[in-house]
């Protein structure tokens, strides 16, 4: 099924009807002595060109395997992506070899991750690690690359950056050093940058910050992100479509306003009324229960057990996404029960 | 930096006389930066690294306090100052009326019991080779709160105050999710039956549903126990869920306290304003941004002159580079330390 | 529902068949070196088929045959049977030597960890001062001045060899008193003692245990060395370093004297080190696990 164009009302933009990014029932898989965990199961998700797209989801929910499998950046074993199609720019991903998929990495699809402070090498200065993109996959020369590489840190807003090159990460903070690894994700002029809880680590003032910098900078490239966080305030304020992802399966897809307005899974409807907000400071409706494991399949929802609207039905019946309202698409098998959201 | 009075609390408007559980004067926390072998060498005095500043305040009984602030802020080191886990330079802890720092170990063995924490890392807070049991029945024993007999049937009542079965007894940290665990380090705090309770970061290594379970169940064990509370935090919507007043924190100092009400709705110090402003809101809205703050928390090693917030403040002028600002009074309960606090009430939200 | 397990409440055989399960195979094939060994050396007295001082000269010089497994010596003594007694003095020395250190070693410097300050400069300097000085050469020393035999290699090595765990033990203390668990254990009231034995001490000797394996054959190859030196075990004890000594001069004629002890002596130093590996590989499976 696909996610039709959007719109939001201030911006008018048409999106080519060809995702950018279509991902068709991946599967992966963790295997060890004991258990066989399926981390994704069955995700199908799209992004259009131009767009961000907002996965939310807590621990265990798959969505930073998601990122980790279009990139095929898991380790084989134990991983192993067990069925499905990535489709990026006309290829599947999944069906490229080593090399093909480096260039692709390097260039055109980049990914930013959660910790700043372990996604630079320690021991290399800043600019060298920002110009080696530049040098391996553009066959920039020293300079050259130098000077491109202080034109990023300076679109970045990184200040004084001529001063600050050879600095190693040390000597930068934590909103700094994720700024520089935005500089070298932009570096390859990508069309796609993958975000997997990028400010999570930053104090709130910064996270604002690198926020902003991310929406500016996407805007003014017009490439497409997918930005995956637990905080659906986040996710809020800078997507244009959101997927909730559980138990590795995504279990609703819509536009935000819609998700905010009219949320068609139970889940959904439990996440937004068990987030604070500082705003309110009414009780919280917490789901009960935890998370289930992963290593265990189960035959029907897997959400069942927490849902408050389940029925005999959800525990024995599979799931899958279906479209309900355009563009609009949920995994619950009976959305009716939910009524009108209390956002 | 001469005392200022601890803000209002003889002013404030309660109804009952209030009775200051906790006061705190002037503290001043710092530990010694390492130094390299250059500088053994140069025989320079080791820096030391202010974490807390000289702070003042007073929590009343059955209060709680709400602690910001980002990282470098001091929130954590003066939490467990406040239980003597660091020792402080200078400055008066009163607990109960009682001088903290001139105990002596048998009476800060008795004070503790009063006195307890529950730690951000569910993961790291409970040692991984004991049982559940074995970590909350060590509690009852070392402080001989019961006969021996009783333990047990303790330690099933603390599991089941915090919403936990008996069976979790007999697992160790390890088989446990982060909200049991959390749970667990609460039980524990909660053994020797204390009046206070630090709470450092509780729900900060949560998930979203997890956490509002956690909230809920500290929400409801305050009330049912009297608690006093200090909540440290650096998630704003988590601490208004959970505070009746609110100190926000700023490379050791606190530069704004007042009710919650207050500091979310009519904030005075160009920090909290922008603290607030720059939260994401669960609103729909695909925001231009315009970043609220801009610059980097300072580190605590180079603490700016004068306001420590200038370099970074959109309001700063020549005054705030060279005069530290002292706690001035915005309302009676509101107390800012800014050369120029106003309340300046926030733009109500839409959803 | 879950896939947790309670922790104590199966019966012990199980558990320690479940934990034997996911050993890896370094530690299962050392294991099964080290204990064979070890049971040999229990059974001793019931396995040799001749008293291992006993000495007949008809039978002297024999090679390795089915009344002789090992061949005899040259007093005519049953090679295995002396290399089974061995067993016993060899373990024992080595056991002692290592493990004797190992808790006062690790005592220290866990407790020098904990409170730093100036208990801590002094363990630190005695340490200094006890590493400073070569230990092969300081055993000799003292052995030369008490004299050979097992009670002066005790003594000698209980001076120095506790200064590896001290260190060991001291920089896992550095890392892990600043934990969370321990933390609460102060804010609990907890008496300083306590919480470095009873919560410390459990999660930093795994680096100690670790090099303990290691420890142990190097001081059995230690003895070994001294025994061939004439300084350690003396004869007619059959301890093999000293089994080896006195084949040297029948190296040509009757090399099973010297090769085949010899041989045993690798056995065990190779079934120790594999443990030593494989517990290392299983502390780090148990560390990953409890995240």
């Amino acid at each position: 099924m696909t996610v039709t164009a959007l719109m939001q009302d201030e911006t008018p933009r048409a999106a080519t009807d060809a995702p950018l990014l279509d991902v068709r029932g991946l599967v992966t898989e963790f295997r060890s002595r004991s258990a066989t965990v399926v981390a994704n199961a069955s995700v199908s998700l799209q992004v259009p060109r131009g767009r961000t797209v907002g996965i939310v989801g807590e621990s265990g929910s798959g969505k930073s395997v998601l990122c980790r499998s279009i990139l095929r950046l898991l380790p084989s074993p134990p991983a192993r992506i067990a069925g499905g199609e990535v489709w990026f720019e006309g290829r599947d991903l999944l069906t490229l070899g080593v090399r093909e998929m480096a260039q692709v990495r390097g260039t055109r699809l980049r990914m930013i991750f959660q910790n700043p402070m372990t996604s630079l090498n320690p021991v290399w200065p800043i600019g060298d690690q920002i110009t080696e993109g530049l040098r391996v996959h553009y066959g920039l020369s020293g300079h050259a690359a130098r000077q491109r590489g202080l034109e990023l840190l300076q679109q970045v807003g990184i200040p004084s950056p001529e001063s600050r090159f050879d600095d190693y990460p040390f000597q930068w903070s934590g909103g700094m050093l994720q700024r520089a690894v935005i500089a070298m994700a932009m570096a390859g002029e990508p069309s796609l940058l993958l975000a997997d809880e990028p400010t999570t680590a930053l104090d709130v003032t910064i996270q604002d910050q690198i926020l902003a910098l991310l929406v500016d900078l996407q805007e003014r490239t017009q490439m497409a992100m997918v930005l995956v966080s637990h905080d659906l305030a986040v996710i809020a304020e800078t997507s244009d479509i959101v997927a909730v992802m559980y138990a590795g399966r995504v279990m609703e897809v819509a536009p935000v306003k819609a998700l905010f307005e009219q949320p068609l899974h139970p889940y959904t409807v439990g996440l937004l009324a068990s987030t604070p907000h500082a705003e309110t400071t009414d009780r919280l409706e917490s789901i009960p229960g935890q998370p289930p494991s992963l290593s265990q399949r189960t035959v029907g929802c897997p959400f069942a057990e927490r849902c408050r609207f389940a029925s005999k039905d959800c525990h024995n019946t599979p799931v899958t996404l279906r479209e309900m309202v355009d563009g609009h698409a949920s995994a619950c098998l009976f959305p009716e029960r939910i009524g009108r959201a209390g956002a | 930096m001469t005392v200022q009075p601890s803000p209002a609390v003889d002013e404030a408007p309660d109804t009952q006389p209030a009775k200051a559980l906790l006061e705190v004067d002037d503290l001043v926390v710092s530990f010694p930066k390492s130094r390299n072998l250059l500088d053994l060498i140069r025989r320079r005095p080791p820096l030391r690294v202010r974490a807390v500043n000289s702070v003042s305040f007073t929590i009343q009984e059955h209060e709680t306090l709400g602690l910001v602030g980002e990282s470098g802020s001091g929130k954590t080191t003066l939490g467990r100052t406040l239980l003597r886990l660091y020792d402080p330079d200078s400055g008066k802890i009163r607990f109960a009326g009682q001088e903290l720092r001139d105990l002596g170990r048998g009476e800060l063995k008795a004070l503790r019991r009063q006195m307890q924490i529950v730690f951000q890392d569910p993961y790291s807070s409970l040692n991984p080779r004991f049982t559940v049991a074995e970590t909350i029945a060590e509690v009852l024993r070392v402080h001989d709160v019961c006969p021996r007999e009783e333990v047990q049937a303790r330690v099933g009542e603390l599991l089941g105050l915090v919403g936990l079965t008996a069976e979790i007894g007999a697992r160790q940290p390890g088989t446990l999710s982060g909200g049991q665990r959390q749970r667990v380090g609460l039980a524990r705090a909660l053994a020797l039956k204390p009046t206070f309770l630090v709470l450092d970061e509780p729900v900060a290594a949560l998930d979203v549903s997890i956490q509002a379970q956690v909230l809920n169940l500290l929400k409801d064990l305050r009330d049912e126990l009297g608690l006093t509370m200090l909540f440290v935090a650096h998630e704003l919507s988590v601490v208004r869920h959970m505070s009746d007043r609110v100190a926000v924190m700023y490379l050791g100092q606190i530069v704004e306290i007042g009710t919650t009400t207050e500091i979310f709705e009519r904030p005075s110090h160009p920090y909290t304003q922008g603290l607030l402003k720059a939260i994401p809101r669960m609103v729909p809205e695909r925001r231009r941004r315009e970043a609220v703050l801009k610059g980097e928390v300072p580190s605590p090693l180079a603490i700016p002159s004068g306001c420590p917030f200038h370099p970074r403040c959109p309001r700063a002028e020549e005054i705030c580079t060279s005069a530290e600002p002292r706690p001035i009074a915005v309302s009676g309960t509101q107390v800012s330390r800014c050369h120029f606090a106003e309340p300046k009430p926030l733009k109500p939200r839409t959803s | 529902m879950s896939t947790y397990t309670t922790a104590s409440s199966t019966l012990l055989s199980t558990r320690i068949s479940r934990e034997m399960a996911l050993w890896p195979l370094s530690l299962k094939i050392g294991f099964g070196i080290v204990g064979t060994i070890v049971v040999a050396g229990i059974l001793a007295p019931v396995i040799a088929p001749y008293d291992p001082f006993f000495q007949d000269f008809t039978a002297a010089l024999v090679p390795p045959n089915l009344e002789h497994p090992l061949g005899t010596d040259m007093l005519g003594r049953d090679i295995f049977s002396r290399v089974l007694y061995g067993i016993r003095i060899d373990m024992q020395i080595g056991f002692l030597t290592t493990y004797v250190p190992m808790i006062y070693g690790v005592a220290l410097g866990a407790a020098a960890g904990y409170f730093g300050g100036w208990f801590d400069t002094v363990v630190m300097r005695v340490l200094d001062i006890a590493m400073a000085f070569p230990f092969l050469v300081l055993i000799i020393v003292i052995l030369s001045i008490l004299g050979p035999g097992v009670q002066n290699i005790y003594i000698a090595v209980f001076l120095v060899a506790w200064t590896m765990y001290a260190r060991l033990a001291r920089a896992e203390m550095l890392v892990e008193r600043n934990k969370d668990y321990i933390l609460a254990a102060r804010a609990l009231g907890y008496g300083s003692g306590r919480i470095i034995f009873r919560h410390a001490l459990p999660n930093i000797v795994n680096s100690s245990i670790v090099f303990s394996m290691a420890d142990f054959v190097l001081n059995i190859l230690l003895v070994s060395g001294l025994s061939f030196l004439g300084l350690g075990v003396q004869p007619p004890a059959p301890e093999w370093g000293a089994m080896i000594a006195e084949g040297r001069d029948f190296i040509f004629q009757a090399w099973w004297i010297s090769t085949l002890p010899g041989l045993v002596l690798v056995l065990a130093g190779t079934g120790l080190s594999l443990v030593g590996d494989g517990l290392a590989q299983r502390f780090g499976q148990r560390q990953q696990a409890l995240l």
